[in-house]
């Protein structure tokens, strides 16, 4: 078994084993969590859309998926100026805890820009971070969205 | 996309004239379109100007298989 974990888009696939993918199906109702199947039937792997979207899939079948603490990652206000005004209040919010759906209201957006904006703001602060550690500044501007 | 064969001119195709399209968990959208054999479907955010797709997956077809 094989764990990867994006962490720009915050997918998490779980390989089951080797095989040739044929197809897709769901594995929860709600959740985006999906099965990668192989002609023949086999499940090859599970991948989840977020850990947010495993837990749910867990919690329909009786079970329980704590967040892991990663999700709330210690953003600092300096790593914070990288990120335009709206940005980093859609982050504070994140980090402080609150779901996407409790983000949209507060910020009076849908929720699907709320999640948009949370990944790419977390995305650029990813960015960011790799390019110090290479040690040299970003040298890009982001486009305000 | 690679791993699954699609292409991203598939993936174009898909989201600029679906097919079925529906809403996903957390505000996340899917569009899906059949190209030639295979059933395509693309989950995606919708930004201000801009879809970023989350996933893309290869469908199962009715009747096929078991």
């Amino acid at each position: 078994m094989r764990l990867d974990h994006d962490k720009v888009s915050g997918a998490l696939y779980i390989k089951l084993r080797d095989g040739e993918y044929d197809h897709t199906e769901d594995f929860s109702e709600d959740a985006d969590v999906y099965l990668a199947v192989d002609r023949d039937g086999n499940v090859l792997g599970l991948k989840a859309l977020s850990f947010e979207d495993l837990a749910q899939a867990i919690g329909e079948r009786g079970g329980k998926l704590e967040v892991p603490e990663w999700i709330a990652p210690d953003i600092s206000e300096d790593e914070l100026s990288n990120l335009t005004p709206e940005q980093q209040d859609a982050v504070r919010l994140r980090v402080q805890g609150f779901s996407y759906d409790e983000i949209a209201s507060q910020l009076s957006m849908s929720v699907a820009t709320a999640y948009a904006r949370v990944q790419r703001a977390l995305q650029i602060l990813q960015e960011a971070q790799s390019e110090a550690e290479r040690g040299a500044p970003p040298d890009e501007v982001r486009t305000k969205r | 996309m690679r791993e699954h064969g699609i292409s991203e001119g598939e993936v174009r195709a898909v989201l600029e004239s679906p097919e079925v399209e529906g809403e996903a968990n957390f505000g996340r959208l899917w569009s899906q379109k059949e190209i030639g054999r295979r059933r395509i479907r693309v989950v995606y955010n919708r930004g201000a100007d801009e879809a970023v797709v989350v996933t893309v997956m290869l469908r199962r077809k009715e009747g096929a298989g078991s």
